[in-house]
């Protein structure tokens, strides 16, 4: 069995900066994930929240333990904050990241795109390959998230907007100082940065974890589509990755 | 699944009540996975055009209320598509195949019905003349199942090219749902599906923009089952084919309602996103009612108590 419905004890569940939490589950067996896939949680009691909700997996620490890191944005997640015991979840689903031939990588994250991001970094050290790691935040969320990367062969960098450390400023401008030859990009984070770094790109290869809501999250509804030069794509199961250079950027 | 859940759609003899509803179980691996296909009696396809066609812009679904609009607008790979991929479907779906159809003219509807049931892996056609999210104008001038002559010519011209089981998805927003259901079942029809999604918006405060980028949806969940309960009721009073009720089916009770109310067999479609699993919770819930209750699945439908 490849994907895992059912319940999942809760670990903990802790804030571990201002509206951003670190959730570890205990599944009751065990479940492989790659890089880039998703849980969908939910959250109802009598259809509200109606939908699941997608969570990037930040981390599978032992094959039976996965970890997610989200932030509060709405009612889904403020719900998942307060929950203690048990998540109803299905995991992991999308294709994830498939493709690790290169040595050299470059993530960069915007925001709370630092979540699965650290699942890649790990998955990529284990691979024995090159990491550096650009995080930006609004304000100073990038010194825990920085602060939750364990492994200490990754080259973290990390910048704010609100100047909470002396680099103030956005992650593209962390970016702009990098000699990007020989290295591939995955970045995850607002669409906004996503076109900064499609611009930015002299022909490397980079990769976006593209965001969207899901109805079905499983591939069924057609919900959640991107235009491709491969044609229309979904999201959540022919992504969440996509090529920078497949996608049509005028159609975004 | 015991003996006493065999339902009869037409020519179809169906070994559960429960049918997966149109767009709402593409074939892939991870549905595989979640979904048992075996808990159900029949899969209708998503609706197939004749053309393909590449559906609407995004965002397509919104979560609202107890409920989802969906604006998917016929994402399909048109008649010629569909039928490359058919043996592949029929190989990894081992329950009765219902395609579901649009034409956006009579005729088109003619020579879709008239194509699909050479197949023989199609056991009946199930005709989407009530899809909300068809633009106007654009796609149709009316939607057909507004209007009873429409319904009725649109069904008469298919049941013209072929003997294969027939159902006739109806629309919920309409003034006279009776009369369309009438119309239908004159026509020739061998069972309706009441009923689609409800014409439906959304709408941003912050941007002041719809939620949807067609502007409006089909609503679809438990917010609906109210509306469509009333709808399988009222229809019940006037046909003598069987119903297959579609609205907001979440859990065994639902499908119970539905069943008293006048339905024979119960699309599940939005719930399958939620709840993967809630086929066989529906028929297990079923099973125990039936028992409990001393009563025979046949002599439910439609036993509404009035006095």
């Amino acid at each position: 069995m490849n994907i895992y419905y059912g319940k999942a004890r809760i670990i903990s569940n802790n804030e571990i900066t201002s509206d951003v939490y670190l959730l570890s589950l205990e599944l009751p067996h065990n479940i492989e994930t790659l890089p880039g896939q998703f849980l969908e949680i939910k959250l109802d009691s009598d259809y509200q929240p109606f939908l699941r909700r997608p969570f990037s997996i930040f981390d599978q620490p032992e094959t039976n333990i996965v970890k997610v890191l989200y932030k509060i944005r709405g009612f889904g997640t403020k719900i998942l904050s307060e929950k203690k015991d048990m998540l109803d979840v299905i995991l992991p689903l999308g294709r994830g990241v498939r493709d690790l031939h290169w040595q050299r990588y470059l993530l960069v994250a915007g925001g709370i795109g630092f979540a699965p991001l650290h699942y890649l970094a790990q998955f990529l050290i284990k691979e024995g390959k090159d990491v550096k790691f650009l995080i930006g935040t609004r304000n100073n969320e990038a010194i825990a998230y920085r602060n939750l990367i364990k492994n200490n062969k990754i080259a973290v960098s990390i910048i704010t907007e609100d100047g909470s450390l002396s680099e103030r400023g956005k992650v593209t401008d962390l970016l702009k100082k990098i000699d990007l030859s020989d290295m591939v990009i995955f970045s995850a984070g607002p669409l906004a940065m996503f076109k900064e770094i499609n611009h930015m790109l002299k022909g490397q290869e980079c990769f976006f974890f593209w965001e969207s809501h899901f109805a079905c999250g499983m591939g069924s509804c057609f919900g959640c589509i991107i235009e491709t030069v491969q044609g229309l794509k979904r999201i959540c199961f022919d992504g969440p990755l996509f090529k920078a250079k497949d996608i049509k950027w005028e159609l975004i | 699944m015991g003996t006493d859940l065999i339902i009869q759609i037409g020519e179809l003899k169906l070994t559960s009540p429960l049918i997966v509803s149109s767009g709402c179980c593409e074939i892939n691996s991870e549905t595989m996975e979640l979904i048992d296909l075996n808990q159900f009696g029949a899969y209708v396809t998503k609706t197939i055009t004749f053309n393909e066609r590449k559906g609407n812009p995004m965002p397509r679904t919104v979560e609202v209320t107890a409920g989802l609009l969906n604006s998917i607008g016929l994402q399909n790979d048109g008649l010629y598509g569909f039928l490359n991929k058919l043996l592949k479907l029929r190989q990894e779906v081992a329950i009765p195949i219902i395609a579901s159809i649009a034409g956006f003219s009579i005729e088109e509807f003619a020579k879709l019905a008239s194509h699909l049931a050479r197949e023989k892996f199609i056991r009946a056609l199930e005709l989407n003349i009530s899809c909300p999210n068809l633009e106007k104008g654009r796609d149709v001038e009316i939607m057909f199942a507004q209007d009873e002559h429409l319904s009725y010519g649109v069904v008469k011209a298919v049941r013209e090219t072929t003997n294969l089981t027939l159902i006739v998805k109806l629309s919920p927003l309409v003034t006279n749902i009776t009369s369309i259901a009438q119309a239908v079942w004159d026509a020739g029809a061998d069972a309706i599906t009441v009923a689609n999604t409800y014409p439906a918006m959304a709408i941003d405060i912050k941007t002041r923009k719809p939620k949807l980028g067609a502007v409006t949806g089909g609503l679809s969940g438990p917010a609906i089952k109210p509306l469509t309960l009333r709808a399988v009721w009222d229809v019940y009073q006037v046909v003598k084919i069987p119903i297959i009720a579609s609205g907001g089916i979440m859990n065994w009770e639902d499908a119970i309602e539905y069943i008293i109310a006048g339905a024979t067999a119960l699309a599940v479609g939005t719930a399958l996103f939620i709840n993967p699993k809630v086929g066989g919770e529906i028929i297990e819930g079923i099973t125990k009612y039936l028992q409990e209750m001393g009563i025979g699945y046949h002599e439910l439908i439609g036993s509404l108590q009035l006095d």
